[in-house]
């Protein structure tokens, strides 16, 4: 499978149902339940393939989707100007968000929650935003699939630590999806903190990421 | 007012309150702005990539100085209190612990507001940086004003810096990849506060601080790189001048075992210097975790498979090894050395291949960019090949000798193996030798993957150690370990000098395995 080939299946997969307003930029409608018309910026690195992450979003907003080319940390420096002063959510590919990350700190960008996806889900968290582990527990635990989740919130250092037995009930909610709609609470500024903790459960499937990913909100 | 402060963690050996005392003077030397104690505010500084907890690392504050004389007055604060600090240029050793302390509590003294480049003399090819100039700064300043000047930078080439680079003992890609060869002069504060230069710098009114390297007398430079002797706050650089011919080309070889003859054939021209950069032989993981992703080909248990190798080899024309070099000076000195490499190569049945054939091919042309000096992140590539966020680099050193090589390979590849890891490497040949850069990729949102990853990273360390390898370079979980390797008495000399430079053990403690 080649980089190209997995970018026309993402933009296939991520890009259906999003109106195309320029030639990066694109705009998912607010589906049913979204709560706020203010639409969120929802940055992605070309080759990023989840697209329940992002209906998430659109669950709780109206979400603009801007894809940036790979590898091209001048013009994100440029693109990410137009945005100052807004709280972005974004999902990328590993190596473009270890890039992406070097070029918005030395902007002095404010990442409140950053996770990263594969096998496990890790949050490194702010105190505002403490608890998104905990809350996808919540979620998880009535879902068939095991689960593996870590977050760390900057100047806590109390973690909870707990391990579910194998549930075989079904109901749960997509991660992707659900943490979507997280981020798009943390990002309108409506995200109640919560207990931070490890919370883990072992199934006969689990809870991945099909394609190793870095999810993030940022204040630019 | 200090005191009802809370602090995350504290520099060992230091009270909260002689804590406080120094952040409170450390803000008036600095302003509060550049001084930094909560924990949202330090997480961009405990970020890592190695396999083992974060708290290992987390640091205790940061300081931002903008000037020779901030740094001059830290050092006093410093000895003071007793407060260690960390030196970071760009602080974006990734793989190699970022810009994280070697051990928890120091304070992280960020040096990137100090970001001159002072000057770039284009007759005799110097350049003379601070701290916080990364590569692209120097690239820009240097196409802007259109000089017939190269650079060498590392693979993460724009966000790094030539400074901390060097300094750490990194490698490029050029004729100049050699980093601390290629470095003339440093100035250097020292932890009693003193400013050193070294080579010809202490000569007042000299202007030959950038272009003889050795001055009088010991030669300092070394004590200053991979080490905790003082902080570089200016570096000389010899910048190589533009060739007006550049061949890069690419060699690919079908077997495991072809890095033999590989490396038998390179040898020999690259100590004639017929080849004179850094070639770099690319194993095929290498190459397809830049560009591919792992779960893509291979789902199940373990290390991948060699069917899925093979797979991954088939679909992106692959070979086993990939061999990387550059030609340059005149077109004619050009012409008349690839007559000799290509018929070397084709003599041991490699596939020679050259941008007539590669044209845009993008593998190619990332390779063809490190080797002018030009900046590109597509290395970056390899952190999407498992995913997870995990890396951490294992770089012996082996003889530039075809069967050390491969007995390096087969050592690797069974260790990585034995705990389910890829071997993700290529071998970068200098002049006699060869750093063998091994990736050890992994999920680092999977604790069990986690502690495997650092039980494997330490029985490679073990065993390439017992076989008499040494890593050139390593990264901060590992420090004290492969000092070790190095026998004591080094250690025992290191500590000595430590002492007497830096009694209170205030720069970087345990940078290199160096402690009071």
């Amino acid at each position: 499978m080649t980089t190209n080939s997995s970018r026309r299946r993402f933009l296939k997969g991520t890009l259906k149902g999003m109106a195309m307003v320029g030639s990066s930029i694109y705009v998912l409608p607010i589906v049913a339940g979204s709560k706020t018309s203010h639409p969120i910026t929802l940055l992605f690195s070309e080759g990023m393939r989840n697209t329940q992450f992002a209906y998430g979003v659109a669950q709780v907003s109206k979400v603009e989707a801007k894809a940036l080319r790979m590898f091209q940390p001048q013009e994100w420096q440029q693109t990410m100007q137009q945005y100052t002063g807004q709280r972005l959510i974004g999902l990328m590919d590993n190596a473009n968000f270890a890039i992406f990350e070097t070029i918005l700190e030395n902007q002095s960008a404010r990442f409140l929650i950053t996770g990263h996806h594969a096998k496990g889900h890790r949050f490194v968290t702010v105190p505002e935003t403490a608890g998104v582990a905990a809350a996808l527990h919540s979620h998880l635990a009535v879902h068939p699939e095991g689960y593996l989740l870590e977050e760390i919130c900057c100047g806590r250092s109390n973690y909870a630590v707990e391990q579910q037995p194998i549930n075989n009930q079904s109901g749960g909610r997509d991660w992707a999806f659900t943490i979507g709609s997280y981020y798009a609470e943390i990002a309108n500024g409506k995200w109640a903190a919560g207990q931070v903790g490890n919370f883990s459960r072992q199934g006969a499937t689990m809870a991945t990421a099909d394609d190793a990913l870095v999810s993030f909100v940022v204040e630019v | 007012m200090n005191m009802k402060r809370e602090f995350g963690i504290l520099p060992e050996g230091v009270t909260k309150e002689n804590f406080g005392k120094a952040i409170g003077e450390f803000e008036v030397l600095l302003g509060k702005d550049a001084v930094t104690i909560n924990a949202e505010g330090l997480t961009s500084y405990g970020k890592i990539m190695l396999p083992v907890d974060d708290e290992a690392h987390k640091p205790s504050g940061a300081l931002v100085p903008h000037s020779v004389e901030d740094v001059q007055a830290i050092m006093a604060i410093c000895n003071k209190y007793r407060v260690p600090v960390w030196p970071i240029s760009t602080g974006k050793n990734l793989g190699y612990g970022s810009a994280a302390p070697a051990t928890p509590g120091q304070m992280i003294l960020d040096l990137r507001k100090m970001n001159r480049i002072i000057d770039v003399d284009a007759e005799l090819c110097t350049a003379l940086v601070e701290p916080g100039v990364t590569f692209q700064q120097l690239h820009d300043y240097i196409s802007e004003r259109k000089l017939p000047l190269w650079l060498s930078c590392p693979a993460p080439s724009a966000i790094a810096g030539p400074l901390g680079n060097t300094v750490d003992r990194g490698i490029g890609y050029t004729p100049y990849g050699e980093h601390f060869l290629f470095s003339c002069g440093m100035e250097v504060v020292m932890a009693d506060g003193q400013v050193l230069k070294t080579g010809m710098g202490g000569v007042p009114n000299s202007n030959t601080w950038q272009v003889f390297k050795w001055g009088y007398g010991p030669y300092l430079d070394g004590i200053f790189t991979q080490s905790n002797m003082g902080i570089v706050t200016k570096l000389g650089l010899w910048l190589m001048p533009a060739p007006p011919a550049f061949k890069p080309f690419m060699v690919k070889f079908p077997d495991d075992s072809d890095i033999v003859k590989i490396v038998e054939t390179i040898r020999p021209l690259r100590i004639a210097q017929v080849i004179p950069n850094a070639v770099v032989i690319a194993h095929a993981l290498w190459e397809a975790a830049s560009t591919v992703v792992r779960k893509d080909y291979y789902t199940g248990d373990g290390s991948i498979s060699d069917a899925a190798v093979a797979q991954i080899r088939r679909e992106h024309n692959l070979g086993a090894w990939s061999v990387y070099a550059g030609l340059y000076g005149t077109a004619e000195q050009v012409e008349l050395n690839w007559k000799m490499v290509s018929q070397a190569f084709k003599s041991i049945g490699g596939e020679m291949l050259t941008e007539a054939e590669l044209g845009d091919n993008p593998v190619f042309q990332y390779r063809a960019s490190l080797m002018r000096g030009d900046m590109t992140l597509r290395e970056f590539g390899l952190y999407n090949w498992r995913g997870g966020g995990g890396s951490s680099w294992f770089a012996p050193v082996s003889q530039a000798r075809g069967s050390e090589t491969l007995k390096q390979m087969k050592l690797a590849q069974d260790i990585l193996g034995e705990f389910g890891f890829d071997y993700v490497a290529e071998f970068v040949v200098g002049w006699r030798d060869m750093h063998h850069i091994i990736d050890l990729l992994f999920d680092r949102t999977n604790v069990a993957e986690r502690d495997r990853a650092n039980a494997c990273f330490n029985k490679l360390l073990d065993e390439f150690s017992k076989q008499g390898y040494g890593s050139y370079r390593t990264n901060t979980a590992y420090m004290k370990k492969v000092a070790e390797t190095f026998g004591p008495v080094k250690q025992d000399v290191e500590r000595k000098i430590k002492r007497a430079l830096d009694p209170n053990g205030i720069i970087a403690p345990g940078k290199s395995g160096i402690y009071i």
